[in-house]
């Protein structure tokens, strides 16, 4: 396999799961709130990998931030109940997987 | 109002039935809009919930009790939602425009499809942890190296280049490069640092055995 090809298919996929790039969540918070903190040309990673790339799991902070710093509360959904019976059926699901892992 | 008495966590830990039953019923609504201002899908907004609390039942026995239980169960959520959108995420912005469907990225989603081919079987059933380590230790070198020094642009051209599969004539053209080969230029300054960083935590290249060949194959584009 040659370099070019071994850089597009498993680094990647790596790069995002080992998150190796993810500006820390204080960047993340500071690009949030637009703050003076980050500089511009920083600024402009920040926003293509939360909102080009995307990075899913700076996705997900950037919308928590969002929803705990500036947002207003949305609309509650309606929620379904949980399941009748969640508890004791994931109680036995564990316990059953424990017991088949020999745990 | 006050709010959620939190679970008792050994009662948790022994498994007992009637204080998961509360602590489902208590937090299920939470975590379910928790995902759903992520995902709005219904569907996987209820298995991903499910999920969860699947994932804290497991887990409980290591549940460190310096955290609340709140922050254990959304810690899993969060966990659960990110690797939900992983799986999902959707194209980037300009290969969809490629009309003759010949995408680096469309390629990619297609071989991702077909599954196994020889380098992934062989990354996937053989990479050791030392591998992972020295791959991830070298990016991580190479992603500092840019931060430190200012290369904030080119990061993300690499970004878009290696993770997003962007092909370098829309790259350049995002990013505001001179040309195709400025981009070209970027990826190959890429591989080759990302090479030398992991000779360095791999002399022989030992743990790489499928890139030997390929040594010498590198391109610019």
């Amino acid at each position: 396999m040659e370099w070019e090809e071994f850089f597009a298919l498993e680094i990647g996929r790596l790069w995002l799961e080992e998150r190796v790039s993810c500006p820390h969540r204080n960047l993340l918070q500071a690009f949030v709130e637009g703050r003076g903190s980050i500089e511009p040309a920083a600024r402009e990673f920040v926003a293509f990998h939360v909102g080009e790339l995307p990075c899913p799991a700076c996705r997900v902070e950037v919308e928590d931030l969002k929803g705990a710093s500036l947002r207003p509360s949305p609309p509650l959904p309606r929620v379904p109940p949980p399941p009748a019976g969640t508890a004791k059926r994931l109680l036995t699901e564990t316990q059953l997987r424990e017991r088949s892992r020999g745990k | 109002m006050t709010g959620p008495v939190d679970p008792d966590p050994g009662k948790l830990q022994s498994r007992d039935e009637p204080e998961w039953d509360r602590a489902i019923r208590e937090y299920w609504p939470r975590v379910f809009r928790y995902v759903g201002k992520h995902i709005p899908d219904r569907d996987a907004c209820e298995d991903l919930t499910q999920s969860t609390f699947r994932g804290a039942v497991e887990g409980i026995g290591r549940f460190d009790r310096k955290y609340n239980f709140e922050q254990y169960l959304f810690g899993i959520a969060k966990n659960r939602v990110i690797d939900f959108l992983r799986r999902k995420r959707p194209l980037p912005w300009s290969p969809m425009t490629d009309p003759e469907g010949s995408s680096v990225f469309a390629g990619l989603e297609a071989r991702k499809r077909d599954e196994e081919t020889p380098s992934r079987v062989l990354i996937g059933r053989e990479t050791t942890d030392r591998r992972r380590r020295a791959l991830v230790g070298a990016l991580r070198r190479f992603v500092q190296e840019e931060w430190e020094a200012g290369q904030y642009r080119r990061l993300a051209v690499v970004e878009a280049l290696f993770v997003a599969g962007v092909r370098n004539k829309d790259v350049w053209k995002r990013f505001g490069l001179k040309d195709e080969v400025a981009a070209a230029g970027i990826k190959f300054r890429a591989i080759r640092r990302v090479r030398e960083l992991l000779r360095e935590r791999d002399p022989g290249m030992s743990l790489f055995p499928d890139l030997h060949a390929g040594v010498g194959g590198e391109r610019a584009d």
